[in-house]
């Protein structure tokens, strides 16, 4: 390859470095230069915050992998009944924000008004609580563990467990000796991510745990920024913190049996015999209480005057007048059209970023797309805080809807460049070869060979950022003040102010467009992407 | 040291018949071989004497044991047919070395572990592999995996043991090498072999007797000597034939 100077290559760079990595070195030298940095992190405040992180991530990566573990070994080795079914249901989580699982086992076990505290009598179960936390975020987290797994033994060749079978191995010998170790890396990358996820979360954690009186580290750096005066370097502080602990489990390598050559067979269906009704019950009753509860409870509660009476006279379409008063109203407007323009320059910049790695030689482009990746990987509340650092001045962007749309491509872009990596992957280079030697080059060659060939990971990698953006919280919050409104920030707000039944009409919007966003991309994507 | 017996078995997957009155008789210390074309039933026939699969209707009889009855419901698992088996794509444990490997069946079967290693050691001398007990299968070539798959089959003294297509992954010199053995350390402990291959000269070479099967169905059983000359053994001589 010619060595030359590569515009495009260096445009790219700096995009990717301006909007993602400059925010958070700022972030990290603010926090560690401030004189009050150890004043800060050994606060008694700071520490309460650091050990409910840790306490909220360990208990839910423990639950999330005593769920999805069984779940992914049950619905791809043995002959429960229903499985494909299984499979979709127990997969929808992995869309649905975590707050909107807040909401609606807030709205179910409320300690006061809880649906189901109505019918099990008051106080009986209580959300507000470490307990009742850890089962929302381990709810919304399992898919990770569950959909990895369950990859990990698809691929796995079953002759394996079969072998174990044929040397006198009953089932749970096979399982201990066999499967299980088979399941050993995807189980800690998996479990490593949702320890990840769940140290960096924000929205439920903050709408539980303030009624809760928890504390966490992505809530008090909210806290720490929103007090005002010197806010920022406590923040900063605090944000050092909570980028160490979620790098954490990056580290946290299983040691990788190399895969043996193998034409990997059929499984073999382990036969549950008399357990096999029971089991299947109970996935059954899993799958209500976790997946459809939840979403019935919010589309329920949506309906009521007051959340938790569940007599006839109780159910009214007022609650829907909420959607024209012009606050909630305009913050679904702008969440379309703030995640319609991320997801659009996200395909864009992405796009350039995917081309660059998949379609050239050039020296830095493997450092690139890891650049690309490291915002995704960020907690949300430590990428925002450096945003504010880069955007105050002098431009003077916070708390203005343009934070966002940058706040949203940085941190999502990442998303794009992946899918349409993948289908790049895929074309033929004879194909803009063959182009270029008819004479097209530069934009031609762009818009009639290379954007056809990839429309449908363009199309996709433009629904993969649309989805999170339209129901993005954390960032949100922390960037924008009143006077700028998005789905998450009015539904963080209504929380806060203690209005289920409005806090439900949003969420029920943002559930549903969620479910046909999802069903959408995987029409466009023939089962590609979405679940 | 067992015969095997299937009578009348029949078995479909997703309505698609692949087995229809399949009938086999295996005398014990028997070697047999199921020769035919890919996909035309073999592996299917193993597993259901495994009993990793579940016939649709028919009955299999191991020794004097009814393994299987369909129309009586009568069901042995595998982990309790005592039948060894060596799987086409070895299905050697990659967490395990070659020794805790082959030891697993005594290990299952509770042998203490002074005992296990004794016999393992010695197993692993009889396939050649000696020496190589700590490795992982990783660190092994195809040929040796294979041996530690044919070790692994053969420690628990199985009264039968199962290989399909134990040698379709290595190459000309090393498979006629591993079927030269294979044969030896049968003829040594006479247990009963059904061996799968849809290689005639292996399965002429090797066999005391041969099936040739077509789309789950028994075209010939015979020697290896009243088999040779069967015309869908030869196709090209077919052709020349019609030619
Ligand atoms: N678990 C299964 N599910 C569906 N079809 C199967 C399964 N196992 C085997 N078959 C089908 O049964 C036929 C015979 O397969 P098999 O016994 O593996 O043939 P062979 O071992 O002779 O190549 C093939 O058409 C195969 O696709
Ligand atoms: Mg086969």
């Amino acid at each position: 390859m010619r060595r030359r100077f590569e515009p495009r290559f260096w445009i790219a760079l700096a995009a990717v470095f301006v909007l993602g990595i400059l925010p958070l070195v700022l972030v990290l030298s603010r926090g560690v230069s401030s004189g009050a940095f150890w004043e800060t992190v050994t606060s008694e405040e700071a520490v309460d915050a650091v050990l409910g992180t840790l306490q909220l991530s360990a208990g839910t990566t423990l639950l999330a992998l005593l769920i999805g573990a069984p779940l992914a070994w049950l619905t791809t080795r043995t002959d429960l009944p229903w499985r494909g079914f299984f499979r979709s249901m127990l997969t929808i989580p992995y869309i649905i924000p975590p707050y909107i699982a807040a909401v609606a086992w807030i709205n179910l076990a409320n300690p006061e008004v809880g649906a189901l505290n109505s019918l099990l009598g008051k106080g009986a179960l209580d959300i507000y609580s470490m307990t009742g936390l850890t089962w929302v975020m381990a709810l919304s987290f399992y898919p990770y563990v569950f959909l990895t797994v369950r990859a990990a033994l698809l691929s796995a060749d079953p002759s394996l467990e079969d072998a174990a079978r044929m040397s006198g191995a009953r089932t749970w010998r096979v399982l201990r000796d066999v499967s299980l170790p088979l399941m050993r890396p995807a189980l800690i990358a998996s479990g490593g991510l949702v320890f990840m996820v769940t140290a960096s979360a924000f929205g439920a954690p903050a709408l539980i745990g303030n009624a809760a009186r928890l504390d966490f580290l992505s809530t008090s750096i909210f806290d720490a920024l929103t007090s005002g005066l010197g806010g920022m370097a406590q923040a900063s502080s605090l944000a050092c913190v909570l980028l160490a602990l979620a790098v954490i489990p990056m580290f946290l390598r299983a040691r990788h049996h190399a895969v043996l050559t193998g034409k990997a067979s059929r499984p073999t269906r382990v036969r549950l015999g008399r357990a096999r009704l029971p089991i299947h019950l109970l996935t059954l009753a899993f799958v209500a209480v976790a997946v459809i509860l939840p979403a019935v409870a919010v589309a329920l509660t949506a309906f009521m005057r007051v959340a938790g009476d569940f007599s006839l006279s109780n159910f009214t379409l007022e609650n829907f007048a909420v959607l024209e008063r012009s606050d909630s109203g305009s913050a679904i407007w702008t969440s379309l059209w703030l995640a319609a323009a991320a997801a659009t320059a996200a395909v864009v910049l992405g796009g350039l970023v995917a081309f660059l790695q998949v379609k050239t030689r050039r020296r830095g482009r493997h450092l690139l797309a890891t650049l690309t990746a490291v915002p995704l990987a960020a907690p949300g509340t430590v990428l925002a805080l450096g945003l504010i650092l880069v955007w105050t001045t002098p431009l003077k962007l916070v708390n203005t809807v343009w934070i966002l749309l940058i706040a949203y491509l940085a941190k999502y872009v990442a998303l794009a460049s992946r899918a349409i990596g993948e289908g790049l992957g895929t074309v033929d280079d004879a194909l803009p070869e063959a182009a270029r030697m008819s004479g097209a080059h530069g934009l031609t060659l762009l818009r009639t060979i290379w954007i056809p060939l990839v429309l449908p990971a363009l199309v996709a990698g433009w629904f993969l950022v649309f989805m999170p953006c339209f129901s993005e919280l954390t960032m949100s919050v922390l960037l924008v003040g009143p006077g700028v409104d998005t789905v998450g920030t009015r539904l963080f707000e209504m929380r806060e102010y203690e209005a289920p039944t409005a806090a439900s009409v949003l969420a029920t919007v943002v559930l549903a467009l969620v479910v046909v966003t999802n069903l959408l991309l995987r029409l466009l994507s023939r089962g590609r992407y979405g679940v | 040291m067992s015969s095997v017996t299937l009578t009348d078995l029949h078995k479909a997957f997703d309505g698609n018949p692949v087995l229809h009155g399949f009938e086999l008789e295996v005398a014990q210390g028997e070697f047999v071989s199921l020769l035919g074309a890919s996909g035309c039933g073999k592996t299917t026939v193993l597993r259901l004497v495994a009993g990793l699969e579940e016939p649709d209707r028919g009955r299999i009889t191991v020794g004097d044991r009814v393994v299987c009855d369909a129309s009586k419901g009568t069901w042995i698992p595998p982990e309790a047919r005592r039948i060894g088996m060596v799987f086409q794509s070895y299905a050697v444990w990659p967490h395990m070395t070659v020794l805790e490997n082959v030891a697993y069946p005594l290990k299952v079967a509770g042998v203490a572990r002074a005992e296990r290693e004794a016999h393992t050691l010695t197993i692993l001398e009889r396939v050649g592999l000696a020496g190589l007990e700590g490795r992982r299968p990783a660190q092994l070539s195809g040929g040796q995996q294979q041996r530690v798959a044919l070790a692994r089959g053969l420690i628990m003294e199985p009264d039968v043991l199962l290989l399909d297509e134990p040698l379709s992954n290595l190459d000309a010199k090393l498979r006629i090498r591993m079927r030269a053995d294979i044969r030896r350390i049968q003829k040594e402990s006479g247990f009963t072999v059904i061996y799968v291959t849809h290689d005639q000269d292996e399965a002429l070479a090797i066999s005391d007797r041969l099936v040739i099967m077509e789309e789950g169905v028994i075209l010939a059983v015979g020697s290896p000597d009243e088999v040779r000359d069967h015309a869908f053994l030869s196709p090209e001589a077919e052709h020349e034939e019609r030619a």
